[in-house]
C-alpha cells in the first residue's frame, strides 16, 4: 500500500458501533439525522440544540447546549475527527474508541477554533442510551426562590442524573427553571418526587410542561463561573432585552437579544469579555467581539499553522 | 534531584535550569505504569511533593483550587465534609499527586460514567520553558485570556509543554448511595455480553470492571482468596446516585447480570461488604508483585466488541512465550489493562515480554483501538506511536511540543522517541 493510500486508510469511515455507542458521521449533518439514525439502534446524541442544524454549525456558536449538564460540552461528546488543515490536507484526530491518552490533544483544542487552522469533515460521536422516558418539569417562583432552586440543585446527589437544569430568563417577572432528565420508564414518578420536594424547598410552584427537546442557536455564549452565570443572565436581560437561557450546571449564559442579529454596545460587550476572562471563562457566538491573540499566543498559533501547512 | 518548597521556587528553578540547559522532568510521586517521570536523558528531577496545598474550596461554585503536588486521596479527604466529589480515581490514590493526573489524563474504575480527569480540568497554570508563568482557564473553566483553549493540549501532555504549579478542578456533589454487584461467569462470551448490557443499562453504572480467569485463578491461589469458583470471569459493577433513585434500580441490574449466565449475583450498598466484593480487584495488583519478580501492566482500550478476541489473541502470545499474563479490564470503557509476569534477571523473559506488547499494540491498532487509556505514553509505549498514527499523524502531533518545548528539554524521549534533548 502506498503512504497515501495507508494515510487514507487511516481516516474515519461511516460507521455506527451500538456496543460502543460511538458514531462516525459528517460534520454537516443536521442533529435530526443523527439522532434519527442513532435511535435506531436505541440511541442518542445528548445535546440538544436545532434539529435541522449541521453538527458544525452547532460547534461554530456554541459550547455547550441543553445537555451539557450531564454530558459536558461538545468536546466531551466528540471523540475524533477527520480534519481537513488549510493546506486542504485531511488527517484523521483522535480515536473511535471513548477513552485514550494517546499523545496531545488535539480534537479538544482544534474544536472551537474558528478555522484558524482548518475544519472537521467528519466526526466520531459519543452516543448515549435512550432511557425510553423523560422526566420533566417547570419551576416557577420569584429570584431569590429561583435562585434557591439553582442552589440546592447544585449540592443535590439528583444533579448528575439530570441531562439540563436550565434557568430561563424571558423578561420581568416571567424567568423559570427548566429541568429535564432521560430515564428508565416508571422512573419519571421518582423524579417527579424530586421535583415538588425541590420546589417546596425553595418556594417555587412546579409544573410539568411537553417541553420540546430543541432549541434555537444563541446570538451570544459567555462561560463563566456558575452563581455569576446566573446573575449575568438577568443583567444581559435587564440592560438589553432580549432571553437568556442560563445552564445552571455549566456556568454558561446563551443570550437571545429582541432582534434577532442586533449587535450589543462594543463598550458593554468589552466588559463582558473582561469580566469573564478574570474568571477563567470567555465569550463565544456570532456577537461575541473578535478576540485578539497576545503576542505570545500569535506566535504559538503561527507556529502550529506554519507546521502543519507542510502536511 | 531537586524538591521547591512552593510555587515561587519551582518557577525560580525552571528558570534557572533552562539557563542551565540541561534537560529536566517533573516528578509526582512516581506512580506512572508508562516510565513518564523517568529521567530518561539524564538531567535533574524535580519533586513537587512539598507543593501539596489545597487553597481553595468553593462548595457553591463546585470548584477546588490546588497546588500540583496535592495527593489525589488529600483532596478526597478535603471534600467530604463538605459533601462534595472529585470523581477520577486511579488506583494509586493513596500516593499518587494531582500534577501526575493531569500530565497523564488519568482515568480509573468510575470514569466509565464519570469521565477522566481532563472533564474535571477548569484551569492550569503552568511555568512555560521561557520563564513566564500562565494561567489556561481558571475556576470558569473557559479559555480565560486566551483566543484559543491551549489547556486542552498541556492536560494529558506528560509533562513536555511545561511545569504546573496549580490546578482548578471542578468539583461534583457527593453521590448519596453506592452499590455494587459482583457476579462470576463461566466464558469471555458470557462477561462479554453482560458488559453489554450494562453500558447501556438505565441505571448507568459508574464502573463495570472485569477479571480474566486466569486473575481470579491467581487470586484464589494466594492468601487474599475470597471464596469465588476458579476459572471464572468476574463482572464488577457499580450504580451510584440518589437513594431514592438508585435502591429501584438494584433488582433491575442484579436481573441483568444473571440473565447473562452468572453463576451467582452477590450485591449490596453496606461499606464493609462492598469492600469484600471489591477485594478480589484491589488485591490483584498487590499479588503480582509478590509472585513474579518483575510485571508490566499494559494499557490500550478496544472497541468493545472485539475483546473476547483480543483477550485470546493475549494469551495466545503470552502462552507461546512462556509468558504468565493476568488480565483486568475497566470494562465499560474498553480499557484493557493486561498484566505480564516475568523476572527481568532472564533476558529472554524480558524481550519475550517486549514482543508481546509490540504484537498487542499492534493488534489494538489492527481492531481499531488506541495505544493508551489512561497511563499516557510515557517512553513505554512511544516506538508505536509512529505506526499508530501515521507519518502525517506523528507530525501534527510533534508540532505542540516543538512550540512549547522545541529542544525538547523537558522530559525527553517521551510520547515521541524524537523527542530528543540537545
Amino acid at each position: 500500500m502506498s503512504a497515501t493510500a495507508k494515510e487514507s486508510a487511516r481516516l474515519f469511515t461511516p460507521f455506527l458501533d451500538p456496543v460502543d455507542m460511538v458514531m462516525c458521521c459528517s460534520a454537516e449533518a443536521t442533529l435530526e439525522e443523527v439522532n434519527s439514525h442513532a435511535a435506531a439502534f436505541g440511541l442518542r446524541f445528548p445535546l440538544v440544540g436545532e434539529p435541522a442544524t449541521s453538527l458544525s454549525a452547532h460547534l461554530g456558536v456554541i459550547d455547550h447546549a441543553s445537555g451539557s449538564a450531564r454530558f459536558g460540552p461538545y468536546v466531551d461528546n466528540i471523540l475524533g475527527m477527520n480534519w481537513e488543515l488549510k493546506s486542504g490536507t485531511i488527517v484523521r484526530v483522535g480515536e473511535r474508541v471513548i477513552k485514550s491518552t494517546t499523545g496531545y490533544d488535539l480534537q479538544r483544542f482544534l474544536l472551537h477554533t474558528d478555522g484558524r487552522y482548518g475544519c472537521a469533515r467528519d466526526y466520531v460521536l459519543r452516543l448515549r442510551p435512550l432511557g425510553g422516558a423523560m422526566a420533566q418539569a417547570v419551576l416557577h417562583g420569584d429570584e431569590p426562590a429561583l435562585e434557591k432552586a439553582c442552589e440546592l440543585l447544585l449540592q443535590s446527589p439528583w444533579l448528575h442524573w439530570l441531562d439540563a437544569v436550565d434557568l430561563v430568563i424571558a423578561g420581568d417577572r416571567n424567568t423559570s427553571l427548566e429541568i429535564y432528565a432521560d430515564c428508565a420508564p416508571g422512573e419519571e414518578a421518582c423524579f417527579g418526587d424530586f421535583f415538588r420536594q425541590l420546589a417546596h424547598n425553595s418556594g417555587c410552584l412546579v409544573l410539568a410542561p411537553a417541553a420540546p427537546r430543541r432549541r434555537t442557536l444563541p446570538a451570544l455564549s459567555l462561560k463563566t463561573v456558575l452563581s455569576e452565570a446566573r446573575t449575568l443572565g438577568a443583567e444581559l436581560v435587564r440592560d438589553f432585552g432580549g432571553a437568556a437561557r442560563v445552564l445552571v450546571v455549566n456556568g454558561v449564559v446563551h443570550y437571545f437579544p429582541a432582534t434577532p442579529g442586533k449587535a450589543l454596545p462594543a463598550d458593554a460587550l468589552a466588559a463582558l469579555a473582561n469580566r469573564c476572562a478574570a474568571a477563567g471563562g470567555h465569550l463565544f457566538g456570532p456577537l461575541a467581539p473578535v478576540s485578539i491573540p497576545s503576542a505570545a499566543e500569535a506566535c504559538w498559533a503561527a507556529e502550529l499553522e506554519a507546521a502543519w501547512k507542510q502536511l | 534531584m531537586a524538591i521547591p518548597a512552593d510555587a515561587s521556587e519551582l518557577i525560580a528553578l525552571v528558570r534557572r535550569l533552562k539557563d542551565e540547559d540541561v534537560p529536566f522532568v517533573v516528578r509526582g510521586a512516581g506512580t506512572s505504569l508508562s516510565g513518564g517521570p523517568v529521567a530518561a536523558q539524564g538531567g535533574i528531577v524535580i519533586h513537587v511533593s512539598r507543593l501539596r496545598s489545597i487553597e481553595h474550596l468553593d462548595p457553591r461554585n463546585l470548584f477546588a483550587v490546588v497546588e500540583c503536588g496535592v495527593v489525589l486521596n488529600q483532596l478526597d479527604e478535603a471534600l467530604q465534609p463538605h459533601g462534595l466529589y472529585y470523581p477520577p480515581d486511579p488506583s494509586s490514590g493513596p500516593v499518587c499527586t494531582l500534577a501526575g493526573n493531569v500530565a497523564t489524563n488519568a482515568g480509573g474504575v468510575h470514569c466509565f460514567r464519570y469521565g477522566v480527569t481532563g472533564n474535571y480540568v477548569l484551569g492550569a497554570e503552568a511555568v512555560l520553558l521561557d520563564g513566564t508563568v500562565v494561567r489556561f482557564g481558571g475556576p470558569a473553566g473557559g479559555r480565560g485570556d486566551w483566543r484559543d483553549d491551549w489547556k486542552r493540549l498541556f492536560v494529558g501532555s506528560e509533562g513536555t509543554l511545561g511545569v504546573f504549579t496549580r490546578f482548578w478542578l471542578r468539583l461534583i456533589p457527593r453521590p448519596e448511595k453506592v452499590w455494587t454487584f459482583r457476579a462470576t461467569y463461566r466464558s469471555v462470551g458470557e462477561a462479554s455480553d453482560v458488559i453489554t448490557r450494562l453500558v447501556t443499562h438505565p441505571a448507568s453504572p459508574a464502573a463495570i470492571e472485569l477479571m480474566d480467569a486466569r486473575s481470579v485463578a491467581m487470586v484464589e491461589n494466594s492468601p487474599m482468596a475470597v471464596g469465588l469458583p476458579r476459572n471464572r470471569f468476574m463482572v464488577l459493577a457499580e450504580i451510584d446516585g440518589p437513594t431514592a433513585l438508585i435502591d429501584r434500580r438494584v433488582q433491575s441490574v442484579a436481573e441483568t447480570m444473571r440473565a447473562c449466565g452468572a453463576d451467582d449475583v452477590a450485591y449490596s450498598d453496606q461499606p464493609a461488604a462492598r469492600v469484600g466484593l471489591w477485594k478480589a480487584r484491589k488485591a490483584q495488583g498487590g499479588l503480582l508483585g509478590q509472585i513474579s519478580p518483575d510485571f508490566v501492566v499494559q494499557d490500550a482500550v478496544i472497541p468493545k466488541v472485539h475483546l473476547a478476541e483480543t483477550l485470546r489473541f493475549i494469551y495466545d502470545e503470552s502462552d507461546r512465550r512462556g509468558i504468565t499474563v493476568a488480565t483486568v479490564l475497566h470494562a465499560g470503557d474498553g480499557n484493557l489493562h493486561p498484566n505480564f509476569l516475568f523476572d527481568a534477571r532472564q533476558p529472554e523473559q524480558l524481550a519475550a515480554v517486549e514482543e508481546i506488547g509490540k504484537a498487542l499494540m499492534c493488534r489494538v491498532g489492527e481492531v481499531g483501538g488506541t495505544l493508551s487509556g489512561e497511563h499516557g505514553i510515557g517512553n513505554d509505549k512511544a516506538p508505536y506511536m509512529a505506526k499508530h498514527l501515521g507519518p502525517r499523524g506523528c507530525r501534527m502531533q510533534l508540532a505542540v511540543p516543538l512550540v512549547f518545548n522545541p529542544r525538547h528539554q523537558l522530559n525527553p524521549l517521551k510520547v515521541f522517541p524524537e523527542r530528543r534533548f540537545g
